[in-house]
This record gives structure tokens, sequence and C-alpha cells, in this order.
């Protein structure tokens, strides 16, 4: 190619799979940038994009049903249509490489492709459910365990879209909240827990979690939250904590109160 | 936040341009320029310092350049008498080891210096991960990549930023002015003691949760509250009918709802403010 080539958005959108890979001749890497710098709507396409793009290396791969793809989007459309939004110029979907991940089947559903028309009512709206609901796992999963704290705190964003009897996800929101380095992704955590609140392993992992937490913000989080509950099997543990050594004052100052409430 | 990867073989190494400044006060103690592997691509730029304030800027550069301000001189830096008409090739003598590679640059004070600043100018689509545990503000401006910030002790001033903020003090207040927002993208902002003064644009689309213990909650956007989630649960029950606050916090959408904005503080007020 010469030097000095010019994409407009359609092109610009057929190098997005090839950039992510890295494939990209380094003019037409630079082309696709410049055009990324002078254009917001692909900008912003090519980030979201890419985001489920990374995700996907960290999934597990699923194993779909031979018309799963047809049968998906059919039903898809008719729930999403009207809400998602039209979204135009998804050329690069039909790239072979992203084709080839059968995961992207699912997280497609999840960027609210909205163009897919439908008309008649669907009775498998339940497998339907469930499907994105499964979605919505990965997506939730593996987002979790990514590097930048933006995305795990994207993650635990989409942990509030699960069933609450999904109990993969409450394990990783545990996890998270007992081991993620980030500060606001552990607050985002109690807060995501709280939808999982029916489960006795949610109430049991704040508690366990109020000791091991070193920020008073995610303690006084976690207490809210039990008073919230009502969760008066949680009191001798807050109790406890008042009188643990190295407490921030605020803290035991909302766990006295915290007993006082739940007793 | 812990921004140190446990290994790293051969890091492609600083081919940093070391100039000594005049002892002018405001003028860097030294100044380094850490080149990217990939310009085209977004860099990372990770710092954890235990003491001293960072200031980030984004321009149009395509390097990172680094500058330390205060008294930085470490043993190994001071220059031996007998070394006239030589040239430290080294770089053993900074205060600070920074290490590049595939775009990601750590900056790790030696804990020897006494560093009262430090300024960063990066290409404006950088990713930010900066710490500093006593003493120093932390200030960025013009940076459209995503902020992770944590400090203990100063403020946090985010201006003219566009990407995912997780930002987070504990003592100090965060002002964050957004000039756009990032699509899609969940953000949190969180301070033990201090306020938190967000500004968005107009348009923004958000579900906040806004939650303080002991401020107030000021939206200058239209905010449509929503109900806690386990209410109804709640007033079914109907064990506690006196307790109406809910203790997690305020929820709303703003500009119809969109992606989390988690707003959190113990003692201070949240003000959710819309540019104009």
């Amino acid at each position: 190619m010469s030097k000095g080539i010019v994409m407009n958005c359609e092109q610009a959108q057929q190098h997005f799979v090839d950039a992510w890979t890295g494939s990209l001749a380094s003019d037409e890497a630079a082309a696709l940038n410049t055009h990324l710098d002078s254009c917001g709507s692909c900008r912003e396409e090519f980030d979201r994009a890419q985001l489920y793009w990374n995700a996907l290396g960290a999934l597990p791969a699923p194993e779909p049903g031979p018309d799963l793809r047809t049968a998906f989007y059919g039903r898809l459309s008719r729930i999403e249509h009207g809400a998602g939004g039209e979204r135009t110029g998804w050329r690069w979907l039909r790239h072979p490489a992203f084709q080839a991940a059968a995961a992207v089947l699912l997280l497609a559903a999840g960027l609210g492709l909205g163009r897919y028309t439908g008309s008649r009512e669907d009775e498998r709206l339940a497998d339907l459910r469930k499907e994105v609901n499964d979605m919505r796992q990965l997506v939730a999963l593996s987002l979790l365990q990514q590097q930048s704290a933006a995305e795990r705190l994207q993650g635990v964003s989409w942990a509030y879209r699960v069933e609450q009897s999904n109990s993969e996800v409450l394990t990783a929101l545990l996890h998270t909240l007992n081991a993620d380095p980030n500060v606001n992704v552990r607050l985002a955590a109690v807060d995501a827990l709280r939808n999982f609140s029916v489960a006795p392993e949610a109430r049991a992992g704040l508690v366990n979690a109020l000791p091991r937490q070193n920020s008073p913000l995610v303690q006084i989080a976690i207490l809210d939250q039990l008073v919230d509950l009502r969760d008066r099997s949680s009191v001798p543990s807050v109790a406890l904590l008042m009188h643990e050594p190295g407490v921030s004052p605020e803290v035991r100052e909302r766990a006295e109160w915290a007993v006082k409430r739940l007793q | 936040m812990i921004s140190i990867s446990p290994t790293r073989t051969l890091p492609a190494l600083l081919a940093a341009l070391l100039v000594a400044a005049p002892g002018q006060a405001d003028d860097p103690a030294e100044r380094l320029t850490v080149p990217l592997s990939d310009p085209a691509r977004p860099a990372t730029v990770s710092m954890n310092l235990l003491n001293g304030g960072i200031d980030v800027t984004g321009s149009a550069v395509k390097q990172v350049i680094v500058e330390l301000h205060g008294n930085v001189t470490s043993r190994q830096a001071r220059r031996p008498e007998n070394t006239e008409g030589l040239k430290r090739v080294d770089i053993g003598g900074s205060a600070f080891g920074i290490e590049e590679a595939a775009n990601v640059v750590e900056i790790k004070p030696s804990i020897f210096s006494h560093v009262d600043r430090i300024g960063l100018e990066v290409p404006r689509s950088t990713n930010l991960k900066l710490k500093t545990l006593s003493g120093g503000d932390i200030n960025v401006s013009h940076i459209d990549g995503d902020i992770e910030v944590e400090n203990l002790n100063g403020e946090v001033k985010l201006s003219d930023v566009s990407g995912a903020s997780l930002i987070h003090t504990l003592n100090g207040k965060i002002v964050a002015v957004f000039s756009r927002v990032p699509a899609g993208k969940s953000m949190s902002l969180s301070s033990l003691n201090g306020d938190v003064d967000i500004t968005l644009p107009a348009n923004a689309k958000f579900n906040v949760r806004a939650k303080t213990d002991n401020g107030a909650v000021y939206s200058g956007f239209e905010m449509k509250l929503q109900p806690y989630r386990n209410e109804s649960q709640d007033a079914s029950g109907g064990t506690d009918r006196h307790r109406r606050r809910v203790e997690t916090g305020t929820y709303g959408t703003i500009n119809g709802g969109g992606p989390d904005l988690q707003l959190t503080t113990f003692n201070g007020n949240i003000y959710i403010r819309q540019a104009h």
C-alpha cells in the first residue's frame, strides 16, 4: 500500500480485528489511528468492542449447539429490538477470526445489536433468558480477572446482572472483596453482593471479610450492608471488630452503631 | 493497587536522556525521557510513591517525560571529584528506576530519595496507575486513558479527563472534571474523610450510587431516584417499619441511566455538577 492511506469509517471498521491481533501493516495501523483520532464514534466503537475482544481471550470456549446462532439472534432481536438502539457498520463482525470465536455470539448480545429484525412472539423465552444469563456470567467472570482495575470494576457491574442463584459469580465477587488490590473495586463488590443477599454464603462472606479489610471505607460499607440486611447473626463478629486493635475510629464508631441497630 | 509487576526479564531500558538542571527552585532536579515501544498505541504509566505528590499532564508528546522535583540526590547520584572529563553512562545515579516494556512504563523511586513532586508529561491516551502514601496531592489533567489513583493523605484532582476513573483517597478530597465520559464504562470515586466533587458533561448517562454517612449529596443533574432494591421485600416483611433510611446509599439515574457511577465518602459531602 502506498504511504499516507486515508480510511473512511467503513474501512476503519474492517481493520478493527486486525488491529487487535496485531496483524496490521504499519501504514494501515497509522491510517487507522489517524481515523480513530478524528472520528469520535469509531473510536468509541473501537474501544468498546476491544474491551470485549480482550475479554474473549480469557473465556473458556463454550460449546454452542448447531443452530444456536440462528436461533439466538432470532430470539434476541425480538427482545432487544427497540430497546438496544440501532448500531450500524459492524462490518468487522464478519471477519473470519471474529466468527471463529463462538463466544462472540454470546458477547455480541451484550453489545446490544438491535439490527436483526424479527416479528413473532417466542415461547422459548426462558431458554433465551438462561443464555443471556450465561453470557453475563462469562463476561463478569472474565472481566473480574483482568489486570486493569477499570475492567474489574466493569466485571462487578456485570455481576449485578446475573441471577441471584449464580454461585460462580458469587464466589468470584467474594474473592474480589477479599483479594482485589483496588479499594474502589472492593467497594463495588460489597454493593454487588447485596444482589446475592438471599444466599447465606453471601452474608457469611461479608462477615468474614470484615476483619480482613485494610480499607475503613470498605469495612463501613460492609457494616452498612449488614445493617440493611438486618443480619443479626453478624452481631458477634461486628462486636469483635469493635475491640480489634488497629481499627480506625470511624470503623469502630460505625461498628458500635451497627451492633445497636442489629440487636 | 499494587503496581509492581513481579518479574521482568529484560526491561527495555531507558535510553534515557539525563539533563542536569540548574538549581532553581522550580526547575526539576532530574528530567528523563522514556521512549515507548509503540508510540502509536496507548501507554500505561504506573507509579508507586512512598512520599511526594504527582502531577500528570497529557499532551501531544510521543514519549513519557518524567521530572523529579526536590532533593533527589541519592548517595549513588553524587558525583565524585575525580570524574572530570568523564561522562556518566549508566543510569544508576538516578533516584529512580524506570522501566519500559511493551508500552508499560513503571516508575519506582528509590526509598532513599526525597522527592517533593514528580511531574509527568505523557500522550493523552495514556492509562495511569498512580499511588502515593504520604503528604502529596495527585493532579491529572488532559488525559483520555483510564485513571487509577490511590492516595492516602492528599487530594486528588482530575481536570479535562475522559477515561474510566477509579479514584480513592483516605483523607483528602476528590475534585474531578470530566470533559467527556467513557462510553459504557463504570467509574468509582471514594474518600473516607474528604468531599467527592465530580463535574460531568450535561449529556452524561449514569446509574449513580452516592453514599455519605455524615455528609449530604448535592446534584446539578435531574436525578431520578430509585428505590432500594430490597425495599419491597422489607415493606412486606414489616418487621422494622420505622426504618426508612437505607444505609447503603442513594440510588438514582441521570439522563436515563447508563454505566455505574459510584461516589462514596464517610465524612464528606458529594457534589455531582453539570458542566456548562
